[in-house]
């Protein structure tokens, strides 16, 4: 196992070359160095994961040196390999191939080539920290080191207005979640005196589960904002469809497949944590459901085809939380692992139509594709059957675990998933009518329409088939199977210890499977009807319920209502110190920050600063004074 | 009578083992203005940069020879802490003089005296460091200090320049004169007994209740002084305005070198001298530290001047800082560690910066827009400084931080840890405002045919080091702290040196 | 012997009137004399309690101090020169250029 630190270090090494040498050597020279780098850590993943499946309890610590080493603490840098991380590394070195293969073709016009590949390296480097590191320290890196990667790549095109703030705004969004996480963790310190995931799950193994809101769902629940923040989820989900920004098949890597599920990867890792706070997980089933639910809705009207994508993304990771929340940690990394395979495919596929189209992204100037795209059209097609849940795709198989898991925590919440099921179903299907079925919307475009190059077609295809296969993996009892993925990951997230197991009575599950599934084929069903033949409904819609669409198409208006109500009051009314406090809480919206923040902080400067030394001499003094009151009183 | 000049001539010679390095600077520096004015003709000027990093290296190499133990009655003491800080003010030294050359050679006349006031107010702060009697405390923040006041306003023709030396003067001579009042007052609180830190930390706690609003004033005044050299809210005024109108790499210099040795002094102070009394000044520091890090990064947010921005990112950094000195013994090694990492992204900010201002932009964060093509290297490595001073992991900046956090917190500073790290995230804010405008901006358009510098060597060099510092940094951090454990232990040698 | 709280009180006040000097005085020249009264108001207290205990090392202090002082006025007086040149005053609310 001497080669797994190569794993990581090969797309660095990637990272350094192309950045340094990138822009004076071929784009030859950075594909070789890009594609090679990932291509060599996926070989070697594969055998590390073949290593780790013979190995004793399916799990191999790698400790390579004491990184930091003082009284209480002690920080060891190693990688952790066992079913949960060996997973999250294939998908992500595989996947991340793919993608790379896809970039290729379709970034090959792009003058900043060398750079682009050379952050998506960077990218998969910190991933694989973040995914192996065996101490909440170096996956924190990997943590703070992925969302660099994105900001850095959501503003690649920066000769637009938006994708540099949309960056920006990507970034501080996290920020804030981050700091959840760098809370939970000093609290997981105070609470186990480790740092290490090893050395913590081992401690909670002999703990008995919260009552209520103790120091433990303290720190779980600050990990669960940091997850809010990079898993998009409610309040925090603003940053991701402004993500879309950045080249797509970035956003199929980072913002579908892999980064956005790190959230997610974080609650997988400390599971049985999360097992002994019942309070925290309650929280997190209710975010999800409600997150899957909202972000679906929003999702129906949008015309951006990649706006459509993200708020799918944003609603499907609502599903995946769900089932963490309850007590499926299983099912909601099931889900992690479906969604990568098909939610790539979608954002790959519709790159693909916007290449086909020159840089069309609007739905309602696409139309007829199906002829002229006939590879994308198909791939596409199984995704949409994966993730509107028919059987026997992938998305079937996981979503239904979830649903099934939500219906034993609150028939609510299973309502609810089924309702953003049913929307995820319709807008899906809305979006595969509009691109591929009908007339023409846009003929000139239509008419310069070609299918993509094969480094294009071909990732496609590969991803194609995991959508549609891997759900096997984790067929549930109830229909004949025994959850396989759920035996496997189980050494990791239980860690030895008990696990809350739910029966499975195949009565009810196969009830309610059908229900959903049922629903969902209608919901498609009525949407690929009203769709395929042009716009017609839509506009009798806008005509018939002109505010329903127009809340939906302003996704509930929450950036205006943020501004309405939080920033108009304060710009009149607040005075200094109440806006700074409140500045920050924006910045969690992430909405205009950058003027409000920099007017705030004049307002703050010039009260002081004011170049004058006798006014600076004052300022001393009333510090003085302030000091000396706290100390006589 | 004679015996008495002996034995004070023995002690002398036994102790000046202690301040080798001190007497070498301050020996050479004053050879270099006479006779050493005389070797090099104003053509050869450029000369005196590496002769003083020569010394300069000397000295860094005496100061790791020098032994341990204190001296001269008391008033000096050479431990981990001295070193390590005094290590620090030399590296500061060091990079200021190396970023001088352009600045230097552009000038008429002879320089030698610039490079002389570096080496003089250096072993100012080389004493500083190792002070452990407020009798030396006082003279080597003076020696320190005034050298520092001429360097700001070297540039005598610049209105700039002389306006923010006359606002560092007056402010520093205000506080100055609180600090003294300070110290007269805990002597006083003592009954007259003594001015040394470790058997002030004796007595003060034992000191009769009439006495207790002397110590409780002492104890401010002093804060407010220390407060003033490490640039805390709300003594920090002088400091974006100095930082301004400076010459730049004296800027560097001011952000680093003196601001180490200060942050030793405020070390040694309370925790030698005045632990005793910690409830009288624990608090208030706590809310010096606290407001250091709001204003320092909510007024960073605004600034246009690239100076001002790190000027005020300063002040900031210097909040986190004072957390460890809140901390106890154990709090040293975590200030000193921050301290190191600070130095080392700062430098290599500000060589960029300097390079940049050679060619007549670097001084507002416009001029930024577009570096990447201009400059990719420097664009790239001056990304890294902004992050890793933003505490983004991997790089060092983030490890000094998080050391520095989990040491508080074990400590029991909640309160103060959430505020650093609500505003580290602030910080991030104008931190990549500048990386937006590198990276995601247009350059404004070269003048037709004109090409950009090239960077020199002593950039070339700074930066790179820098930067693999900065990005490789963390690897180091257990020989890192292995090394500066021998920081932490001080207070209890220093009980033992008692007399 | 006066007992030195007496000086204390002097020295306060002593003390007071420099920093009030400083506050409100615009001339640059004035507010330098002001921060030598604070000084020497410290040097009265250093003084007078090292002759109430008999140590020595008080008033060698005070000595050091009043070196320092003249140091410190001379680089003063120095940079307030320089300012006069570049701008004919020793006013220092007229300088204001670098501020924010």
């Amino acid at each position: 196992m001497t080669y797994a630190w190569l794993i990581p270090v090969l797309p660095l090494l990637g990272f350094l070359v192309n950045l340094l040498v990138g822009k004076k050597v071929g784009k030859g020279f950075v594909t070789a160095v890009a594609v090679g780098s990932v291509t060599l850590s996926f070989i070697l993943a594969v055998r590390l994961f073949l290593a780790m499946k013979g190995a004793d309890g399916h799990r191999l610590d790698l400790a390579y040196f004491t990184w930091m080493q003082t009284g209480a603490l002690t920080v060891p840098f190693g990688f952790t390999v066992d079913p949960l991380s060996g997973t999250m590394m294939l998908v992500i070195t595989g996947i991340g191939l793919l993608i790379h293969l896809y970039s290729v073709g379709y970034m090959h016009e792009e003058e900043g080539y060398y750079r682009y590949f050379a952050y998506l390296n960077l990218f998969v480097f910190f991933m694989l920290t973040l995914v192996l590191g065996d101490s909440l320290v170096l996956m924190f890196v990997g943590w703070e080191g992925v969302g660099l990667c994105s900001y850095l790549l959501i503003g690649y095109y920066f000769e637009t207005d938006y994708a540099p703030d949309a960056g920006l705004k990507a970034f501080l969004t996290n920020r804030v979640g981050d700091l959840g996480v760098a809370i939970g963790m000093m609290a997981l310190f105070a609470a186990f005196g480790t740092l290490t995931v090893s050395g913590i799950l081992t401690q909670a193994g002999h703990l008995a589960p919260e009552v209520g809101f103790g120091f433990l769902t303290f720190a779980t629940l600050m990990l669960f904002v940091g997850a809010t923040g990079k898993s998009a989820q409610l309040p925090l989900y603003l940053w991701l469809p402004d993500a879309m920004a950045g080249p797509t098949p970035v956003s199929a890597l980072i913002h579908a497949a892999t980064m956005v599920t790190s959230g997610i990867y974080l609650i997988c890792r400390l599971a049985p944590v999360f097992q002994l706070t019942p309070t925290t997980l309650t929280v997190v089933a209710w975010v999800g459901g409600l997150t899957a639910l909202f972000a679906a809705t929003i999702g129906l009207f949008q015309r951006d085809i990649k706006k459509v994508l993200a708020y799918s993304t944003v609603s499907q990771l609502g599903f995946m939380f769900l089932g963490l929340g309850a007590t499926g940690f299983a099912a909601g990394f099931f889900h992690v692992f479906t969604h990568a395979w098909f939610k790539a495919l979608l954002f790959l596929g519709a790159g693909s139509v916007i290449h086909a189209l020159h840089h069309q992204q609007d739905l309602f100037k696409m139309g007829g594709l199906k002829s002229k795209t006939p590879v994308t059209f198909w791939t596409m097609l199984i995704a949409t059957f994966a993730i509107m849940g028919l059987p026997p795709f992938s998305g079937f198989f996981s979503k239904d675990e979830i649903l099934y898991l939500a219906y034993l925590k609150s028939p609510l919440l299973w309502v609810i998933g089924v309702v953003a099921a049913c929307c995820t179903s319709f807008y899906m299907w809305r979006l595969m009518a509009l691109t591929f079925w009908g007339e023409p919307r846009d003929h000139h475009a239509y008419d310069h329409a070609h299918e993509s190059p094969k480094t294009m077609t071909v990732p496609l295809m590969v991803l194609a088939v995991g959508s549609a296969l891997f759900g096997f993996w984790g067929v549930p009892e109830a229909f004949g199977g025994h959850f396989a993925i759920g035996e496997w990951l189980k050494p990791a997230l239980t860690f030895g210890q008990l696990h809350g197991e739910h029966g499975h009575h195949a009565g009810p599950a196969i009830a309610l499977a059908a229900t959903s599934t049922v629903l969902g084929v209608i919901f498609g069903l009525f949407g690929w009807f009203k769709y395929k033949d042009g716009l017609a409904w839509e506009e009798g819609f806008i005509a018939k319920f002109p505010a329903v669409h127009r809340v939906l198409l302003n996704k509930y208006y929450v950036d205006e209502a943020v501004e309405l109500t939080i920033l108009g009051p304060l710009r009149w009314f607040g005075n200094v110190c109440w806006k700074l406090f409140d500045v920050i809480l924006i910045d969690g919206v992430g909405v205009n920050l950058p003027a409000a923040l920099t007017k705030v902080a004049g307002d703050f400067v010039a009260l002081f600063q004011t170049g004058r030394v006798r006014n600076y001499v004052f300022t001393m003094g009333l510090g003085v004074a302030a000091l000396l009151y706290m100390l006589l009183k | 009578m004679n015996g008495f000049a002996s034995g004070l001539m023995e002690a002398l010679l036994r102790d000046s083992a202690f301040i080798l390095p001190q007497l070498f600077l301050a020996g050479l520096g004053t050879l270099m203005l006479w006779p050493g004015d005389l070797l090099f003709h104003k053509g050869e000027k450029h000369k005196w940069a590496p002769v003083t990093g020569a010394i300069l290296i000397v000295v860094l190499a005496l100061v790791f020879r020098t032994p341990e133990g204190t001296g001269f009655s008391g008033m000096y003491r050479v431990d981990g802490l001295t070193k390590g800080f005094q290590i620090l003010s030399i590296l500061g030294a060091l990079g200021a003089v190396a970023l001088s050359q352009r600045l230097l050679n552009a000038l008429k006349e002879q320089t030698v005296e610039y490079y002389a006031l570096i080496l003089f107010s250096l072993s100012g702060m080389l004493f500083l460091c190792g002070a452990v009697d407020f009798v030396s405390f006082y003279f080597s923040l003076e020696l320190m200090a005034i050298c520092i006041y001429i360097l700001v306003a070297y540039l005598r023709k610049q209105e700039r320049g002389v306006e923010a030396g006359l606002k560092y003067f007056l402010l520093g001579a205000f506080s100055s004169g609180l600090l003294l009042y300070g110290i007269s007052l805990l002597f006083a609180a003592t009954g007259g007994k003594t001015t040394n830190f470790a058997e002030m930390g004796q007595l003060l706690p034992v000191v009769s209740q009439s006495n207790t609003l002397l110590v409780g004033a002492g104890v401010l005044m002093v804060l407010v002084g220390l407060g003033f050299k490490v640039a805390a809210v709300p003594f920090h005024m002088w400091s974006p305005d100095a930082y301004e109108g400076a010459p730049t790499p004296i800027t560097a210099f001011m952000a680093t070198a003196p601001k180490a040795a200060s942050l030793a002094a405020f070390i040694r102070v309370f925790q030698t001298a005045l632990p005793g009394v910690a409830d009288q000044w624990m608090l208030p520091l706590g809310y010096v530290a606290a407001a250091s890090m709001i204003l320092g990064n909510v007024a960073a947010i605004k600034q246009q001047s690239m100076k001002r921005l790190l000027a005020y990112s300063s002040i900031a950094h210097v909040g986190y800082m004072l957390l460890g000195v809140m901390c106890g013994p154990e709090g040293a090694q975590a200030t000193w560690l921050y301290m190191a990492t600070y130095l080392v992204m700062n430098f290599g900010a500000f060589a960029i910066v300097i390079h940049l201002q050679g060619t007549g932009e670097g001084e507002r964060i416009e001029d930024f827009r577009g570096l990447k093509d201009r400059h990719p290297f420097l664009a790239f490595a001056m990304m890294v400084f902004l992050l890793s001073l933003a505490g983004i992991p991997p790089l060092v900046g983030f490890f000094g931080k998080f050391y520095l956090f989990q040491m508080a917190v074990t400590q029991g500073h909640i309160t103060l840890v959430t505020i650093a790290f609500l505003t580290s995230v602030v910080s991030a804010f104008y931190y990549l405002g500048v990386v937006n405008q590198m990276y995601f901006k247009d350059a404004p358009a070269l003048a037709e045919g004109a090409e950009p510098e090239a960077t020199g060597m002593a950039t070339t060099v700074i930066v790179t080091v820098a930067c693999v510092l900065v990005l490789l940094g963390t690897g180091f951090a257990k020989p890192l702290l292995e090394w500066a454990g021998g920081i932490g232990s001080e207070k209890k040698a220093s009980q033992v040196a008692l007399r | 012997m006066p007992s030195p709280n007496a000086v204390l009180i002097i020295s306060f006040l002593l003390f007071s009137t420099g920093v009030a000097g400083i506050l409100i005085r615009r001339n640059a020249l004035v507010i330098l004399m002001c921060a030598e009264l604070m000084l020497n108001a410290a040097n009265l207290n250093f003084i007078a309690f090292a002759r109430h205990s008999g140590s020595v090392g008080g008033q060698a202090f005070a000595l050091m101090v009043m070196g320092f002082a003249a140091a410190e006025v001379a680089v003063g007086l120095a940079i307030v020169v320089a300012l006069y040149r570049r701008k004919a005053t020793v006013q220092v609310d007229d300088i204001n250029l670098l501020k924010g």
